[in-house]
């Protein structure tokens, strides 16, 4: 085991509808600690399953997923404490929208890490200023724009204190003039230092910020690298088929 | 302001003058009765005088006494008020010195204390009385009549005096026997009447039938809207009736209170167990088994009537365990809406987009956490409206409680039904009430829902 590594993931295996469909086909990678990883790959390829996969969403079949040293597969894992730690961000949000943009914040730092509701609300309230929403706490979900939903869900993970945020398709669900202000959060955390895995269609996002990328086909990684040997130089077919088809 | 307007005011102004108006015509058509000839007011109280007897003893006196009418005067109240001269046999001076008779006849000595009712005691009397009016002399006297111009025809007015007069002082020797608390026996002493069946016997010998009431001379609206008054008095103040009704609206309120709690509660219960079957892909053991009952339960209790349920909540489970019937009853109704309540939340958490839950989940919020704090008050307000239904429904449903004996709304109701023999009035009133429950009940939901929503927005 090395320490350098954040997730390490082992022959990772994922069906659906009893084997029908094969949705994650022996995965293998690693991930380090600091590392931006972008997923990419056609419609179907398993590239939600994956990310999912690694804090559970989904169920995988088979394989091993170490995170922080601890085997999230087994089944003594108390897979809550694990998910803490693991920031996810999602397509769609997922903002609740029956709280106020600080009571979506503060709701789990408090109820799950007993962090004072003072300390919560002034974390709070700092990690929105980082993303220029400090005048909208107190605004419902329903009030805001697609873009500053999607950054209120980012520093909503982030309140946990996450080791690793896990992005699906931030941004696909977004107007094109407001993915600009998410990708510049995304920026600003990798530069931090957050590891993060990101599934994305934003190229541009990926050539700048990733230090691998990751091309899924079909379940399985067809080909991974620096960003530059990807989107220059790819080695198989169907990644030279697929960045053809988006660029 | 538009001329459309403009006319529609005028239009209705005149449609409410209109009705106003008619109303007031319909009630006062007039005051004055219509003309009558003094023949024909001789023969009308005569003949209503006559009829007032009904008692043998009575008879004789009516049979001999004859009214004639002197003079004819209109009143303001479509009355005719009659200047009269009234022969009649002066039965007041030929029964008073007989009272220490009758009141010492039968008393508890004599009868060897054996009681008499006041029947007995009528017919001991009735004999001796028409002997002695028999002998009575007739006197004339002067008194004035009013007869009432009504929708029957003229209705004589007597009051007691009037009575009193034209029956020879049958009022005084009423009241006199009435009000006899002692009477001189056979050695001169004073003794207390302590049978009141004495009294009674006495009465019903010379008993008369007669409306004390004024007659009602108003016209169809107007005696609609007497009786109505009369009908309402009778069942709602008279014997403070509406105090019943109050003390049957508070044990509904509180029953539907009490079941409601218990429904909520329940009906989150079984829904929460029937979503967490119906999403999660590994079944375990426990779960089936919660399932399998929440699907008998719900089975159960939406296929068989409410009714029946409680009976046999009631008479066959708890009853024999010693349970009150108004616990019973919360108890039945409770678990009855559990199972509607069941079903809309259900459809209610089904509703709530996964994307909710797996932003709990992945937050690190248990599968309960997530439901208790974001899937809940999400489907709770989702489905608010179709609980508010629920609700009312169930503060209706309450009303068959009364069928186990539970003193609720219905049953005082059905209880002031039974006492006056009027239907009308008590079952009018517990429609109302419960038709004014339901609109504030659905009144406060739909506040609540609207600030729920100004919430979100
Ligand atoms: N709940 C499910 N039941 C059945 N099949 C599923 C389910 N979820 C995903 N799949 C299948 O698994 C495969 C991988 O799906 P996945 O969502 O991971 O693809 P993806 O790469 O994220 O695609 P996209 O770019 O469209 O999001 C697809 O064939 C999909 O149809
Ligand atoms: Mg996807």
């Amino acid at each position: 085991m090395n320490a350098n590594y954040m997730i390490e993931i082992n022959g990772l295996r994922k069906e659906y509808l009893g084997g029908k469909i094969v949705a994650l086909d022996n995965v293998t990678t690693k991930i380090g600690k600091g590392e931006v990883v972008v997923i990419i790959g056609p419609s179907g390829s398993g590239k939600s399953t994956l990310l999912r996969s690694l804090n559970r969403l989904e169920e995988p079949n088979a394989g091993h997923i170490v995170f922080d040293g601890v085997d999230i597969m087994d089944k003594k894992t108390d897979i809550n404490l694990m998910r803490r730690k693991m920031g996810m961000v999602f397509q769609q949000f997922n903002l609740f929208p029956h709280m106020t943009v600080l009571k979506n914040m503060c709701i789990a730092p408090v109820k799950l890490l007993k962090m004072p509701k003072e300390d919560a609300e002034k974390k709070a309230l700092d990690l929105l200023n980082r993303v220029g929403l400090g005048d909208r706490a107190m605004a419902y979900p329903s009030q805001l724009s697609g873009g500053q939903k999607q950054r209120v869900a980012i520093v909503r993970a982030l309140m946990m204190n996450p080791d690793v945020m896990l992005f699906d398709e931030p941004t696909s669900a977004l107007d094109p003039e407001m993915v600009g202000e998410v990708l510049d959060v995304m920026k600003q955390l990798a530069s931090e230092g957050m590891t993060m895995v990101v599934v994305t269609h934003e190229m541009g996002f990926a050539r700048e910020v990733a230090d691998r990328v990751i091309f899924m086909a079909d379940g399985a990684i067809e080909e991974e690298g620096k960003p530059e040997e990807i989107f220059t130089s790819p080695q198989g077919e169907r990644t030279k088929q697929f960045l053809k088809s988006i660029l | 302001m538009s001329s459309k307007k403009l006319w529609a005011i005028i239009i209705s102004v005149i449609i409410v003058a209109s009705v106003i108006a008619g109303m007031f015509y319909a009630i006062n058509v007039s005051t004055k009765a219509k003309d009558i000839d003094i023949q024909e007011a001789e023969t009308i109280v005569n003949q209503s005088f006559d009829d007032m007897a009904y008692t043998k003893a009575m008879k004789i006196v009516s049979d001999t006494n004859y009214i004639t009418v002197n003079s004819v005067e209109y009143g303001s109240e479509k009355n005719v008020i009659l200047d009269c001269s009234v022969k009649s046999l002066d039965i007041h001076s030929v029964l008073s010195p007989q009272y220490n008779l009758f009141l010492s006849a039968k008393s508890d000595k004599e009868t060897g204390n054996m009681k008499k009712s006041s029947l007995d005691f009528k017919r001991e009397f009735e004999e001796k009385i028409i002997e002695l009016i028999s002998a009575a002399q007739p006197v004339t006297r002067n008194c004035v009549i009013e007869i009432f111009d009504t929708h029957t025809g003229y209705v004589v007015y007597a009051t007691e005096e009037v009575i009193d007069i034209v029956f020879g002082g049958w009022s005084a020797v009423k009241n006199e026997i009435l009000a006899a608390e002692t009477y001189t026996n056979e050695n001169g002493e004073e003794v207390s009447v302590e049978h009141k069946n004495i009294n009674n016997g006495f009465i019903q010998c010379i008993d008369l039938r007669y409306d004390s009431a004024k007659p009602d001379t108003s016209n169809a609206i107007g005696r609609m809207w007497n009786s109505l008054k009369k009908d309402f008095h009778r069942n709602f103040i008279e014997h403070d009736r509406w105090e019943m009704i109050m003390v049957g609206l508070m044990t509904t309120l509180k029953l539907t209170f009490f079941s409601l709690i218990i429904g909520i509660f329940l009906g989150f219960m079984v829904a929460f167990v029937r979503c967490t079957y119906l999403k999660q892909s590994k079944k375990g053991i426990l779960l089936k088994f919660m399932n399998g009952i929440c699907q008998v339960y719900l089975t159960v209790i939406r296929g068989t009537p409410a009714i029946v349920q409680i009976l046999i909540m009631h008479y066959v489970i708890l009853l024999p365990m010693g349970v009150d019937k108004f616990v019973s009853a919360v108890i039945c109704f409770g678990i009855n809406s559990g199972a509607y309540v069941a079903e809309i939340v259900r459809g209610g958490i089904m509703s709530i987009d996964e994307g909710q839950t797996e932003a709990g989940r992945s937050l690190g919020f248990g599968y309960m956490a997530t439901m208790y704090h974001i899937v809940f008050p999400q489907a709770f307000k989702a489905v608010l409206p179709a609980l508010a239904n629920e609700f009312v429904v169930l503060l209706k449903e309450t009303s068959i409680a009364f069928t186990i004996g539970v003193a609720d709304l219905m049953k005082e109701v059905n209880t002031i039904r039974a006492a006056t023999y009027t239907p009308f009035m008590p079952l009018l009133a517990a429609a109302v009430i419960y038709l004014i429950l339901v609109v504030i009940l659905s009144k406060l939901v739909s506040l609540l829902e609207r600030r729920l929503r100004k919430s979100e927005r």
